[in-house]
């Protein structure tokens, strides 16, 4: 038994308006595919550009109370209420609004500070890894010096 | 079989096959400019959120470390001397103002110059420095700055 649609002429006006939307169709799922992949990417990145914000203005907060403080415990603590005991490095688990947060940690700040041969300049390495990554992927990073003098500091110098 | 009836259903059919394509079309369209639309609300409205707040701060703290002298008046006031001028930022009306006095006035936290509009300003002296916190559309920043306080 003949199928009653084979019965349309070939080259039919409808026939023609078919064919044409299902190529319409099939270009308008590959460049919705590519839109949508790049508002995906947009989302993402505006995200992500919130997330460096922060963390600039907390690496830059950490700087600078570390060269009025001189301290790395007390720098902690001032910044986020973190008691430490003084040492040469502090890893502090933050969330992506960069506050102090041991129970999820989005981000991992590790401060470390090591003192020039120069008597008095001080070198802090800041950086933010990935807490949800286990290679532990760098997102920012900064190098601040500061020149502490024994008793207190006077002046700093930061970058 | 292949009589004028037939030949009908079979219009109909195909007619009708590229009615659900259009359709689909156009409910496809729709979709994709939901999304768009969505996805640039979203962006917008995170920068909107941040960016008041971040330049109130960037800003505050930069005149902080070009400034002479810094004297915090109040939580949401601050006076920067140098030379020749004082430089009154205060918080009022939901925004960040700035004032230019000649040394010597004695400066008020009044009129000037509306800088970047902020929900909150919070000015505060701790640990030798200044913490700078500033609010807009529940986005919320914070920056120490040292500077010359007296």
């Amino acid at each position: 038994m003949k199928s009653p649609i084979k019965s349309v002429p070939a080259g039919g006006r409808l026939n023609l308006f078919f064919m044409e939307m299902i190529i319409v169709l099939l270009f308008f799922g590959i460049a919705s595919a590519v839109i949508l992949n790049a508002f995906a990417a947009s989302d993402r990145l505006s995200r992500e550009s919130g997330w460096l914000e922060r963390m600039s203005f907390c690496a830059q907060s950490a700087a600078e109370v570390f060269s009025a403080t001189g301290s790395l415990s007390e720098t902690a603590e001032e910044l986020f209420g973190l008691t430490v005991s003084d040492s040469d490095e502090v890893v502090v688990p933050l969330d992506e609004g960069c506050v102090y947060s041991p129970e999820s940690a989005a981000l991992l700040m590790t401060m470390t500070v090591s003192e020039d041969k120069t008597e008095g300049l001080m070198e802090m390495h800041i950086v933010f890894t990935d807490g949800n990554d286990e290679s532990g992927e760098t997102l920012y990073e900064v190098r601040s010096g500061a020149y502490l003098p024994p008793k207190r500091a006077v002046n700093g110098i930061g970058r | 079989m292949n009589g004028p009836g037939s030949k009908r259903l079979a219009e109909t059919v195909s007619s009708a096959a590229s009615m659900t394509l259009f359709l689909i079309f156009s409910m496809c369209c729709l979709i994709i400019i939901t999304v768009a639309a969505s996805a640039y609300g979203r962006i917008s409205g995170n920068y909107d959120n941040t960016f008041n707040s971040a330049a109130a701060v960037r800003y505050i703290t930069n005149k902080i470390r070009a400034s002479g002298e810094t004297e915090v008046i109040s939580e949401s006031e601050l006076l920067l001397r140098d030379d020749g001028y004082v430089t009154v930022i205060y918080h009022s009306e939901g925004a960040v103002w700035e004032r230019l006095y000649p040394e010597g006035e004695s400066p008020v936290a009044s009129g000037g110059e509306r800088m970047f509009s902020a929900e909150k300003l919070l000015i505060e002296e701790s640990e030798g420095a200044v913490r700078v916190t500033a609010e807009d559309g529940g986005s919320s920043f914070t920056a120490y700055c040292r500077g010359s306080l007296s």
